[in-house]
């Protein structure tokens, strides 16, 4: 299935080439869970990633969809 | 160990070794238990028998880093309340190398004198007139001062909002580059310095006479630990130098808790313009750039500085909050317009939240349109004129609301709320709502929690816990002088031991792993009773009613935390 990533601050640095505009499409196996995702991209989930789809930060085990659009982010504190 | 006590009245000043009820304090707990003994709780914040008081951290002075914090504590002509402001700079290493505790600031000028106040490198202080730089704005200021006295100086000092005495007046302090970009902002407190009749403090930076480690052998190898785990956490070892607080304007339009316009939607449309991703992107292009070391003995580096587009300097930390409440909050969606109006309340001396929102309600009433960023800029020039709107506006959200009869006012005890929405963020709606200091994010903010999948932002369930952990850790960091954002470290074990051990080493006792806590807590149970005697009770933290009536986009939730809950958050 196909879903949307985008990566924000430092993550952006994992991809080569990333375009902040495009984001990355990216074609993944059927049933696949947010903590599979973070592996495939070699992002720690623990300390470093929240993910966040529509609004929400959502758990490791999720499971993504076809056209989901995942947003990736460092954990933040306040600023 | 030693308190400067100035009385403005005589012009007498005094040193005396800290009195045996202080030992043990530093900043915000020596701010607030001074004021709590001191200061008469029902006084008027503008007059005589309030005091304005600065303390750097207790470990401020040493070589551990990020520790250069001052606490600037008085009783608030915004909030009424028991205040504490703290600010970064370097004036607090200064102050902690020359051995002084606090200074304490009692009494009132004559009407219409102002002062400065001069501590030279052997500590000795001198008030002296300052007639000449009366109505200064900060900039031009700190540059006369350090041109007088060298360029081994540190500045904490008033624009021309703490002479006017408006209730967002700032106390501004310099940065390592000698500019007034750092600022003790919060709750009025320039105000009170403008009404001692005290223009500047001037601290010399080659003070020799710092308190003795107890232990220095031990204080050393904590302090090296402390400082690897600093380096090592990806937060403020990585994101940070490199994104600055701004990087939490993507995240937190994502999570929909991004007040904007006035606080009637949760995410700005057009946030990516003013992200922190685009803002690195722009300093790039321009020199200057994220990565700026802004505090004595700062290792994070989440300071920068943004040129214009002919690559002339126009200001210097320009943080997520400010951005927030200058871009979201006003639908400004325009970087350089937003660090012209970052420059300008530096230069005025005005704190950049309370002011944005400010600008906010009064847009919102139909005083000037959303979005004008033309017009954001003539409003700040008001308040730096001193003209009858602008004196409503330099007084912050709730004197505007007041002004137009408007009741969207996204403000605690009159203090704005930060760029964090207590619909769709309930924990920081606990934090603004119970704090002694008014609505604060630098009080408790619960964000981590939340990003760390710790908490569900939008349920009330666990926030009043979280806000109460995050209140009691923030007031012991301000104390001990810690950088918060050095804070995020202490997650790991390693660091925490280490950081313990680093205090203990320094105060020659051996802490136990609640001290730090205690000392949270005893610095909040002051200023919830100092907050009590001057008259507030219960009723008085809670947040404005929209909050619980108007839902917010695109969760479409309302605060949703009970009155009898939010009374148990700090009920020590």
């Amino acid at each position: 299935m196909k879903i949307k990533v985008k990566l924000f601050g430092e993550l952006r640095r994992k991809i080569p080439d990333y375009r902040p505009d495009k984001g990355l499409e990216m074609d993944i196996p059927e049933g696949s869970k947010i903590a599979d995702l973070l592996v495939l991209l070699g992002i720690p989930a623990s300390p470093g990633a929240t993910v966040i789809m529509e609004g929400r930060i959502l758990p490791l085990e999720e499971k993504l969809s076809h056209g989901s659009l995942v947003n990736i982010f460092h954990v933040m504190f306040g600023g | 160990m030693k308190f400067l006590r100035v009385d403005m009245s005589s012009k007498n000043i005094r040193s005396e070794e800290v009195p045996q009820s202080y030992l043990g304090l530093g900043g915000r707990s020596l701010t607030s238990t001074i004021i709590n003994t001191e200061v008469p709780p029902k006084c008027d914040p503008l007059g005589p028998e309030n005091k304005l008081i600065f303390a750097p951290g207790l470990l401020s002075g040493t070589n551990l880093v990020n520790t250069s914090r001052i606490s600037v504590g008085a009783k608030s002509p915004l909030t009424g309340t028991i205040k504490e402001s703290n600010a970064g700079g370097t004036i607090a290493t200064a102050l902690g190398h020359l051995g002084i505790t606090a200074i304490v600031i009692d009494g009132q000028a004559v009407k219409g004198e102002m002062f400065i106040l001069r501590i030279d490198e052997k500590g000795e202080a001198s008030l002296i007139p300052a007639k000449e730089y009366k109505g200064m704005r900060t900039y031009s200021l700190v540059d006369k001062l350090i041109k007088t006295y060298g360029d081994k100086t540190s500045v904490m000092c008033i624009g021309p909002a703490g002479e006017y005495l408006m209730k967002s007046a700032s106390i501004q302090t310099s940065d390592v580059d000698d500019h007034p970009c750092r600022a003790a902002a919060r709750g009025g407190l320039g105000a009170v310095m403008g009404a001692k009749g005290l223009k500047a403090l001037v601290v010399d930076r080659r003070g020799k006479s710092p308190d003795a480690i107890a232990d220095p052998e031990a204080f050393k190898e904590a302090a090296k630990i402390f400082a690897l785990k600093v380096k090592e956490n990806p937060f403020s070892g990585q994101f940070l130098p490199n994104l600055g607080t701004a990087g939490l304007v993507a995240a937190v339009n994502s999570m929909g808790a991004f007040p904007s316009y006035n606080a009637t939607k949760g995410v700005l449309p057009g946030w990516e313009n003013i992200s922190g991703e685009n803002l690195t992107k722009i300093m790039k292009e321009r020199g200057g750039g994220p990565g700026h070391m802004g505090c004595a003995q700062c290792i994070i580096r989440c300071s920068n500085v943004f040129m214009d587009k002919q690559g002339k300097y126009v200001t210097s930390s320009l943080e997520y909050e400010t951005i927030w409440a200058f871009g979201g909050m006003t639908g400004i969606k325009d970087l350089d317009t937003i660090a012209r109006l970052d420059f300008l309340c530096d230069d005025i001396g005005l704190d950049t939240m309370n002011t944005g929102v400010a600008i906010a309600v009064a847009m919102d009433a139909g005083y000037k349109k959303f979005e004008d960023g033309q017009a954001a800029i003539e409003m700040l020039e008001e308040i730096g004129r001193g003209t009858e709107m602008g004196k409503v506006l330099g007084d912050g959200p709730a004197a505007v609301g007041r002004r137009f009869s408007h009741l969207r006012i996204p403000a605690v005890k009159n203090q704005s709320i930060a760029a964090y929405d207590p619909r769709a963020m309930q924990g920081n709606g606990v934090t603004y709502a119970t704090s002694p200091m008014g609505a604060d994010h630098t009080a408790g903010n619960v964000i981590g929690q939340y990003m760390a999948r710790k908490l569900d932002p939008l349920k009330p369930e666990g926030q009043v816990k979280a806000s109460r952990n995050a209140q009691i850790a923030m007031a012991a960091m301000d104390s001990i002088g810690l950088c918060i954002l050095a804070a995020v470290a202490l997650e790991a074990p390693e660091a925490g031991a280490a950081f313990l051990k680093a205090l203990s080493a320094k105060l020659g006792t051996e802490l136990g792993a609640d001290a730090i806590g205690q000392l949270g807590i005893r610095t909040l149970q002051a200023e919830r009773e100092f907050n009590r005697k001057a008259g507030f009770t219960n009723k008085d933290d809670r947040l404005p009613e929209f909050f619980y009536k108007e839902a917010l986009s695109p969760h479409n939730t309302t605060f949703a935390v009970t009155d009898a809950d939010l009374d148990t958050t700090l009920a020590f």
